[in-house]
């Protein structure tokens, strides 16, 4: 059973394999994003974080969720030396890690109903269970950053995240306000393979705010491999994150 | 030079002395082209992952649980959400892009006709590099050595080794085995595969866009 819809301004697929998968199941996990995104969206006047924003609601006296993901990113600050924070004037915006968040916790739900095949994919990054209908491991492409209608590698994960950061769209350039006008341009994409997808998307954000260092970055931590493109069309991956790639071009 | 010099016929040792002058200035010249060819347009190719090699271990030598490069101006994941440098590159984008993003972007629609190679961005024209194998210079790293081979073909990189890495003394090993990015670079191609799903970033970079909208019309007020 599968399903695309438009939640959070991207399309979340849930694809269960598992032939007892009802309707119901899948609307468990879409109503999770709908809460998420009603709490969590900067759009949405009344959501929890716009309240926060607003001043009209302490971080401290805001829900368990709500303080889950500030304590998260908090974390998340201090692992990446910084590059990775969702304060900026004031603001919080704490969209690039909720994402992968929410993902998590809706495969999760999944996995707690007993479903052991399946991935929730929110706008390209994916908590993967068991395998495909072909009982085989999932196979999932890398986006070509430079035709989006294309993949340029294949991999066959199991039980695991993979999330992907970068501009594709060209003229979509990336600058750091504070290097003046500095552009991280010079990489369009960086796929990150973890444990989990939390973990993948919140170092993949990070890491590509680094620019080229980012993949050196991801080098080394323990348990995450991943595959940098560069302006030029020129991937850089970590050692560990060949042993994922389908060689094979032809099913 | 000295067998010609004694030969018996001068104006032959001439001529040959004439052509290796001209060959010696016509190589250099060759020589001196490609280098700055290299070193411009390379620029952020290749020889960047010397100098970055170089950060990388230097930040590690000096605190080695630092993973972060020191010398890079701090960004933070907010740098990227932040609206205001962004504000004259993306904008315009906006409207034409995004309708002709969405339908392409379910994780169905995958690939059907498929050329071998990937479009490069237009700012790179073909011809980039010319095909052979070249040899970065020595850098010292620091810690030690490094020296890169590129391997060029079809004007493109294919391949890159080190040809040399700090392996001698015991610290740098100890700092070689934390700090050397064991990383393998290719040139991206094509698949012609079937997948169950993609990954990749088109929607994150439209939310981004659509958060960068919203962050902007909230800073106007």
């Amino acid at each position: 059973m599968k399903q695309t819809r438009i939640l959070m301004g991207m399309p979340v697929t849930v694809e269960v394999v598992d032939a007892w998968a009802t309707t119901s199941t899948l609307d468990s996990v879409y109503d999770y994003f709908q809460y998420i995104d009603d709490k969590f969206s900067t759009y949405k006047a009344n959501s929890e974080i716009s309240q926060i924003n607003q001043g009209l609601l302490s971080v401290k006296r805001s829900s368990a969720d709500m303080q889950t993901v500030f304590a998260l990113s908090e974390q998340t600050r201090r692992e990446t030396d910084g590059y990775f924070n969702i304060e900026h004037d004031g603001y919080y915006d704490p969209s690039g890690l909720v994402k992968g968040w929410a993902i998590f916790n809706a495969a999760e739900i999944l996995r707690k109903q007993g479903f052991e095949n399946y991935y929730v994919d929110a706008g390209g990054d994916v908590q993967l269970a068991g395998n495909n209908e072909h009982e085989q491991a999932w196979r999932i492409g890398i986006r070509n950053p430079f035709n989006i209608a294309q993949i340029v590698k294949v991999l066959s994960l199991t039980n695991l995240g993979i999330a992907t950061s970068g501009s594709y769209i060209r003229g979509d350039h990336i600058y750091n306000p504070l290097g003046n006008h500095e552009t991280v341009s010079e990489i369009v994409s960086l796929t990150v393979i973890g444990s989990n997808v939390y973990e993948a998307d919140r170092f993949a954000t990070a890491a590509f705010a680094m620019g080229r260092e980012g993949i050196q970055f991801i080098s080394q931590l323990d348990g995450f491999e991943g595959y940098m493109i560069d302006e030029f069309g020129l991937a850089t991956f970590t050692t560990g994150f060949d042993r994922y790639i389908i060689h094979d071009k032809v099913r | 030079m000295s067998k010609l010099r004694s030969s018996s016929k001068p104006r032959f040792a001439f001529a040959i002395r004439k052509f290796l002058l001209s060959f010696f200035v016509v190589f250099t010249f060759i020589a001196y082209a490609i280098r700055n060819q290299l070193d411009t347009v390379d620029a952020n190719n290749v020889p960047t992952s010397l100098p970055l090699l170089a950060q990388q271990s230097d930040s590690l030598a000096m605190s080695r649980s630092t993973t972060v490069p020191t010398n890079r101006p701090k960004s933070t994941a907010s740098s990227i959400l932040s609206p205001l440098p962004l504000k004259s590159t993306v904008t315009p984008s906006i409207p034409t892009e995004l309708p002709s993003l969405v339908p392409t972007d379910i994780p169905t629609d995958l690939p059907t006709d498929v050329p071998t190679e990937v479009p490069l961005p237009t700012a790179t024209p073909d011809g980039l590099y010319k095909d052979g194998t070249y040899d970065g210079p020595v850098v010292d790293a620091y810690y030690g050595n490094v020296q890169v081979e590129a391997i060029v073909q079809g004007g493109k990189i294919a391949d890159v080794k080190f040809l040399d890495y700090p392996q001698d003394r015991r610290t740098s090993r100890f700092i070689n085995s934390q700090a050397m990015p064991w990383l393998t670079q290719e040139a991206v191609q094509v698949q012609n595969a079937n997948v169950d799903l993609i990954s990749g970033a088109t929607f994150t970079s439209q939310a981004f866009v659509q958060s960068l909208q919203s962050a902007l019309d909230q800073a106007h007020v």
